[in-house]
């Protein structure tokens, strides 16, 4: 092949690869039956493929395994950036002060109505920031990560985009209780512990009761990854029989999303008011209100966040009340009970029980008692004078 | 189901999607460090952290791209953040992979692994990426940040070279014939 060769080496390559269009393909394959060159020069290529795929290698070991799904986090998207229309608007003092003049005004109506979010009571809650670094290098490890939580963006208004994202997504907290009645109860704490170190959860509060004459009992609160909440709800089922099961998930997208879009714009507002007092124009009086206001925007955002962020704890951790009692083993060990302790027994049962009666006839009188003896004062007279009129009519 | 709806699921939260993207290509990323790294558990432990990067990172995949694509983008990024770490490693690691099992003759894969560690570097892998991982040009290029002519230029430069490099294998086997 020369200069004057109407196809190029690379044309050949390319046609054998698939990698041209139609129309080029068919001239290529027209030319190469006419062509020795380009049709030995196919040949060689086809042959370079076929050795190559002589290097077979083993497949994949049975180690290399899926990781744990998790769900992806979103995607990064940088915050959308005002400050060159705002350098431009804040560029001439006359401007400034215009600007300074409309912000204030706009402060009230841009004010967010406050709004109650449920704030999870959690005292032993791992420390995760919304989106951070150290969430992906726990997602990466698989333990702990916010998978679930929504972008927060520092500055800038608020974004179409992320408000969507949110909105898709249902943002939901999960809670259940659990009661269990367990036979074997010794092994019901490592279980649970054991339970929880696989699933990456962690326990809010959890007490074992072991008092005399009653039965052995573990109460507690669990706080359970809610990807992994069914999979620990199974697990712990298994510890006994259940005597009562409930599941309750809230769905806080709204919450969720409004929180943002509040942020959002407490955000937009601190940063023109920093612009604004960066540009000082106008008395000092108009500073300092500019001041207090900032003041009170970033309040209201740093309350924000820490709401932002307890919400994402409750979604990103599913909340469970567990109760675990021990399967009355009393009928079982007492076996056959002597006459004299049986008894012994009844008769202080028979107290027993007489002390009770006799203390809840006092606490009713107690309770009931003024009331009572209000009503037989107000009633009383008239119906003794009625009785007594009707004997004397009866004595007639 | 496509690759695509696999992706579209898996962002909803479904593991039955990125399991089967996984089973999908288990096999195809393990093989794609295999044939790059020295030691098989460093391609394993490579082969992980490439998924695990793809489901950390499976909402930035757009469909500009093929998914195959992506995902052995993800896998290259990975080997070359591997490489950079072991970079005071002065030989190629091809010429220390473990003898190949070949069905027929068990001395091709080695002639093969031979002359690919003759190939420059940058011609190695476009080639690799084209002959084991079926990557388009275009595809190819996104990867490795070449404008679509030059990788066409230097696949075909691979394999005339790896032509050239195979060359005295088959004269040696006509000899041991």
């Amino acid at each position: 092949m020369n200069a004057v060769h109407p196809v190029t080496p690379e044309n050949v390559m390319a046609y054998l690869d698939g990698e041209l269009p139609a129309a080029q393909a068919r001239d290529i394959e027209a030319h190469l039956a006419g062509c020795d060159g380009c049709r030995e020069l196919l040949s060689e290529l086809r042959e370079g493929s076929t050795r190559m795929r002589e290097w077979h290698v083993d497949g994949p070991p049975h180690s290399l395994v899926s990781p744990p799904f998790r769900r992806p986090l979103p995607p990064e998207r940088p915050a959308p950036s005002r400050l060159r229309v705002w350098t431009w608007a804040t560029r001439p003092r006359l401007l400034a002060g215009a600007a300074a003049v409309v912000v204030i005004a706009a402060i009230p109506l841009l004010r967010p109505t406050p709004k109650p979010v449920v704030v999870a009571g959690s005292r032993e809650m791992p420390e995760t920031t919304v989106d951070s670094p150290g969430d992906r290098l726990r997602a990466r490890g698989f333990a702990g990560g916010n998978a679930n939580a929504a972008p927060m963006r520092a500055g800038g208004q608020i974004d179409p985009a992320s408000r969507a994202e949110t909105a898709d997504r249902p943002r939901i907290v999960r809670t259940a209780t659990l009661r269990l009645v367990a036979a074997n109860f010794d092994r019901i704490r490592p279980a649970v512990d054991r339970i929880l170190q696989n699933i990456g959860g962690f326990a809010g509060a959890l007490t074992a009761s072991n008092r005399p004459g009653q039965p052995r009992s573990i109460n507690g609160t669990l706080r359970i990854p809610s990807s992994r909440f069914d999979t620990a709800l199974a697990e712990l089922r298994q510890l006994g029989r259940v005597t009562e099961e409930s599941q309750n998930a809230e769905d806080v997208t709204a919450t969720v999303a409004d929180l943002d879009a509040r942020l959002s714009n407490s955000r937009v507002i601190e940063k023109r008011l920093t612009e604004v007092l960066q540009s000082r124009t106008g008395d000092v009086g108009d500073v300092l209100e500019v001041e207090r206001e900032i003041a009170r925007v970033r309040g209201e955002i740093e309350q924000m966040e820490a709401e932002r962020k307890q919400l994402d704890r409750r979604i990103e951790y599913a909340t469970l009340t567990l109760e675990i009692v021990e399967e009355r083993a009393a009928a079982v060990n007492l076996g056959p009970v002597p006459i004299p302790t049986r008894l012994r027994l009844a008769v202080a049962d028979g107290i027993a029980s007489a002390a009770t009666s006799m203390l809840a006839v006092t606490l009713l009188l107690l309770r009931r008692g003024p009331a009572l003896l209000l009503w037989a004062l107000i009633l009383g007279p008239p119906v003794w004078w009625m009785l007594r009129r009707r004997s004397a009519q009866s004595g007639t | 189901m496509t690759d695509d709806e696999l992706v579209r699921d898996a962002r909803y939260g479904s593991g039955q999607a990125f399991e089967a993207l996984f089973e999908r290509y288990r096999g195809p990323v393990w093989q794609f460090f295999r044939r790059r790294v020295p030691e098989a558990a460093h391609a394993e432990e490579l082969a992980q952290d490439t998924f695990v990067a793809l489901l950390e990172g499976l909402n930035r995949f757009e469909a500009r791209t093929t998914f195959r694509a992506y995902v052995f983008g993800i896998a290259y990024h990975v080997l070359s953040a591997y490489r950079r770490k072991a970079a005071h490693r002065s030989t190629d690691p091809l010429e220390f992979d473990p003898p190949a099992s070949s069905p027929g003759d068990p001395d091709a894969g080695l002639w093969v692994r031979h002359a690919l560690a003759q190939l420059a570097e940058d011609d190695r892998e476009i080639l690799m990426l084209r002959e084991y991982h079926e990557l388009s040009y275009q595809e190819i290029a996104d990867l490795r940040r070449l404008p679509l002519n030059t990788v066409r230029s230097r696949l075909f430069r691979a394999r005339m070279a790896l032509k050239a490099a195979l060359v005295p294998t088959v004269d040696s086997r006509r000899m041991k014939r």
